[in-house]
């Protein structure tokens, strides 16, 4: 019954966007051959689906009955107006050699990814954040203001499809529309063959990309790396297209695909400029005015863009949020946190130089998650396809979409470029006899999951097996998803244990996707970052108020001080524990009508006068002249030294002290004396205070986190109860 | 080709619309920490690079070395002004040196305050040593002296007859 109802959902949120996409085909009429008709209503209704998605979560209407009403009425209307008629021209058919090699070819593996996608979702990705989103929003029923996770400020365009069918059939049902895309995507790659007059060579690239282990595993769960290599094969073919019939009406799809594209990933803002560039430079090579279709497909893309830009300039003030805090300065994100989240997506625990990147991609796949298939160390033959206009083309956009990808490393990142580099690869080949039936035996017995460990590292990121028990629940969910991901056992004790208006803290993150509570992940937020360094600043003396920058001067009357930055420091980012001010008689105590500024990162000027010593103003950026903390008090007062509280990580002595006399900033001391501090204790106590205060009730800590054997040891020397374990975890309750 | 006004409008809400309103100023936040009168110059707790060490040196402390490390006698004492009495933990932070611990073996330090013992403790290992103790709020008196004395059972004497004991590095009374 569960996976009926599992396929049942799959299927109608399939079939309901392919009724769009028919329906808008229909209104448009392009001229294209019957199977790009479906191919590109799958497509097409896929972006409208998720726009509509979109709009019902925006307007907090994201119930079943919502989606039960979307589905009903676009394949109502589809079958109205009877859209699914199918165009008249037709492609030149495949030769029966090419259509036996893919049926030869495919089949088995098509089965081995369905599978795995009816099982139980235990993608790392997939079961944290993708899936992890789509039950929060469904259970808020709309979008709400998430501030403290960085994947809600990402475009979510293929999880809005997720969603839609994850209301009704769960967690596979949304990896099986993900399947979907991996049975269109080398459909598409056939049918480009079809129409560029290059069929064989469609074929030989339909089967790289198909049998492709990482094609396979990434797009038979709740990830989205298909969806968009799928939306990138299908703009190449309407531009191409478009080139070949100058058909306007694929210039609205071509806005769309280029839109949605974006909206399922950011990385594919280069596609969007691809689509421009390339229409551009194709009508004024022409002397025909461009602005009519650039507008045309401007506004389509900017229809599955702006709301996601909108969306987060609402929320968290930066429309491009995670990204570009620099330019759009916001409490949620830390520009150092963006710095070195960007960083570690750059540097992949494990690799050794970026020499073994073709290697890691291709044929081994444990560092960098996943590999491509031996037959992509043919890259370089992709070249010889220059000499025709479509290989041309294939490179140009196979470096169009790999461009982004020294910004994350991982494999899964050249996957919309990889149809164009198997396809490049693919044009050469197939002039030579008998290459292409040869190079496809090859790439079966090479991705037949048995043969991966031939040459595969042990741990790389792949389908291992037929899941046979799993997919038909013969075996239980609880126990396949204990063996396959530890923060399941983790997510299902805290949903045990926490109640549902609790909060669970954790360092690592959690299987969100299998714990329908509020997780707040340390690296996701700044407010998870700066609950982080609580913790850390606990047990770690480095970062333990325990240096005292101390700036003395004759006593005299003043109201405005600041601490200002006096050099750049890159490799330092600045902060201040506590500043204190002293008058002949001691410290002044403060008082509510102080006024505390701060630049950068004002929001969190309060915290070095909180007078807790786990939590500090930070500059949250490497250290540049000129920044500083400032306090003026309600009125002059006999002043003779500040002192900062500074954590043994700052380079010593950077910031002088300045007063406003006379309206004016002077300098009242260039350097400090550093001494060492009074040592503080409790401190792994004010940290959990610190957590309570900012709404936490719960922490989830992995076994393997650097105070999880402190806190075990002594939990009331924290003030937390332990709950409960599991082999990798533990979960507290902050008393 | 003219563009309406009015689509200039949405583009510049927009663009505000990503801008996070922050206010001129924050008032002083809710004080966490127990808040204790402090000079800038504490009598509570001292490192021996401070400049106040030499305040606090009554006897057996070397007030000729530098930096972060001084070397005591058998009998070092030390005084210190404490604001409150209540909730008082001693904390002395200090090494025994490998050349004199090859000679002495095991040494015995008790440790004092105001004459009463406060701990006693065996080191059967030379390197980097802490002591901790909770000192009863009735052995101490608010903004008097305090004194904190540490007698070591085996000094080493060197060859020229200098008598040492351990290199004293913070020691002092923390909340």
């Amino acid at each position: 019954m569960k996976v009926a109802s599992i396929l049942a959902s799959a299927f109608f949120t399939v079939a309901c966007a392919q009724c769009l996409g028919l329906l808008l085909l229909h209104l448009l009429r392009p001229r294209i051959s019957r199977a790009e008709q479906y191919l590109y209503a799958f497509a097409s209704g896929s972006a409208l689906l998720s726009l509509l998605v979109f709009l019902a979560n925006a307007a907090h209407l994201a119930w079943t009955a919502t989606f039960v009403a979307m589905g009903v009425g676009s394949i109502g209307a589809c079958l109205y107006r009877r859209a699914y008629l199918p165009f008249e021209a037709k492609l030149p058919r495949l030769r029966w050699m090419d259509k036996g090699l893919l049926a030869v070819a495919t089949p088995a593996f098509a089965l081995l990814y369905f599978l795995h996608a009816l099982a139980p979702e235990a993608s790392p990705d997939g079961s944290a954040y993708h899936l992890g989103l789509v039950q929060t929003y469904l259970d808020q029923h709309g979008f709400g203001r998430i501030t403290t996770d960085m994947y809600a400020n990402l475009p979510l365009g293929a999880e809005m499809l997720y969603m839609f069918a994850f209301s009704f059939g769960r967690h596979s049902s949304a990896a099986l529309v993900h399947f979907c895309f991996l049975l269109a995507l080398p459909a598409f790659i056939v049918v480009i063959g079809q129409r560029f007059q290059a069929p064989r060579a469609g074929v030989l690239a339909a089967v790289m990309i198909f049998l492709s282990p990482v094609f396979g595993v990434d797009g038979s769960t709740a990830y989205i790396d298909v969806a968009l290599a799928f939306m990138a094969v299908t703009l190449f073919a309407a531009l191409q297209t478009w080139d070949d019939t100058r058909d306007a009406a694929l210039l609205p799809l071509i806005g769309l695909f280029a839109g949605f594209a974006y909206a399922i990933k950011p990385t594919a803002f280069t596609g969007v400029l691809y689509a421009f560039v390339f229409l551009i430079y194709k009508l004024v090579r022409r002397r025909e005015s461009f602005i009519g279709p650039a507008l045309i497909v401007a506004g389509c893309a900017a229809l599955m863009i702006l709301p996601w830009l909108i969306k987060n300039a609402i929320t968290v003030g930066n429309p491009f949020s995670p990204f570009l805090n620099a330019w759009f300065p916001n409490p949620y994100i830390r520009i150092s946190g963006e710095e070195s989240y960007r960083f570690y997506l750059r540097n992949y625990e494990g690799l050794k130089s970026y020499w073994d990147i073709p290697l890691e991609v291709t044929i081994r796949g444990a560092v960098l998650n996943g590999f491509l298939g031996p037959l992509f160390l043919l890259a370089p033959l992709g070249l010889l396809s220059l000499r025709w206009k479509l290989g041309r083309q294939l490179v140009l956009a196979a470096a169009i979409f790999a461009s982004t990808y020294f910004e994350n490393i991982g494999t899964r990142f050249l996957m919309s470029a990889a149809p164009f580099a198997a396809f490049a690869i693919a044009l050469p080949v197939a002039q030579a006899r008998g290459m292409v039936p040869l190079l496809i035996a090859f790439q079966v017995f090479a991705s037949w999951p048995e043969n991966l460990t031939l040459y595969a590292h042990q741990y790389s990121w792949r389908i291992d097996r037929f899941y046979w028990a799993a997919a038909f629940r013969i075996q239980s969910e609880s126990e396949y998803l204990n063996y396959k991901i530890d923060g399941y056992a983790t997510a299902k004790l805290a949903e045990q244990h926490v109640p549902k208006d609790g909060v669970i803290f954790t360092p690592g993150g959690i299987a969100h996707a299998y714990c329908r509570r509020k997780v707040l992940v340390a690296y996701q937020s700044a407010l998870g970052n700066r609950l982080g360094e609580s913790i850390t600043a606990a047990v770690n003396r480095t970062f333990q108020p325990n240096r005292w920058w101390t700036y003395s001067f004759p006593p005299r009357r003043l109201r405005k001080l600041r601490m200002v930055q006096a050099t750049a420091a890159p490799n330092d980012i600045w902060s201040v524990s506590e500043f204190r001010i002293f008058g002949p008689t001691g410290e002044l105590q403060r008082t509510r009508d102080w006024q505390l500024r701060a630049n950068p990162n004002p929001w969190d000027v309060q915290l070095a006068f909180d007078n807790c010593p786990v939590t500090r103003w930070y500059s949250a950026q490497r250290a540049k002249r000129g920044m500083y903390v400032e306090v003026s008090l309600p009125s002059e007062v006999e002043l003779s030294a500040v002192r900062a509280d500074a954590t043994l990580d700052q380079q010593e002595g950077t910031a002088r002290l300045e007063a406003e006399v006379d309206g004016k900033w002077i300098v009242l001391a260039e350097k400090p004396t550093v001494s060492e501090a009074t040592p503080t204790r409790g401190l792994r106590r004010e940290a959990i205070l610190d957590l309570k205060r900012a709404g936490v009730t719960h922490m989830s800590v992995q076994k393997d986190e650097y105070f999880a054997a402190d806190m075990a040891t002594d939990p009331a020397r924290w003030g937390v109860t332990l709950l409960g374990e599991t082999p990798t975890a533990r979960l507290y309750r902050l008393d | 080709m003219s563009f309406p006004a009015r689509y200039w409008l949405a583009a510049i809400s927009l663009m505000s619309a990503a801008c996070v309103r922050t206010p001129d100023h924050y008032p002083v936040p809710e004080q966490h920490f127990p808040l204790r009168a402090q000079t800038s110059a504490t009598a509570e707790f001292i490192a021996m690079g401070d400049a106040a060490a030499l305040q606090a040196i009554v006897r057996d402390v070397n007030k000729g070395e530098q930096g972060a490390w001084r070397w005591t006698g058998a009998d070092p004492e030390l005084r210190f002004t404490l604001a409150s009495p209540t909730n008082r933990t001693l904390i002395v932070e200090f090494a025994i040196h490998d050349r004199t611990f090859r000679e002495t073996g095991p040494v015995t330090i008790s440790f004092y305050v105001n004459g009463k013992l406060a701990g006693q403790e065996h080191y059967t290992t030379h390197g980097d040593k802490s002591f901790e103790k909770l000192i009863p709020a009735e052995w101490l008196l608010a903004q008097r002296e305090t004194r904190v004395r540490l007698v070591i059972d085996k000094p080493w004497t060197s060859p020229d007859g200098e008598t040492l004991g351990v290199l004293l590095k913070r020691i002092g009374f923390v909340e």
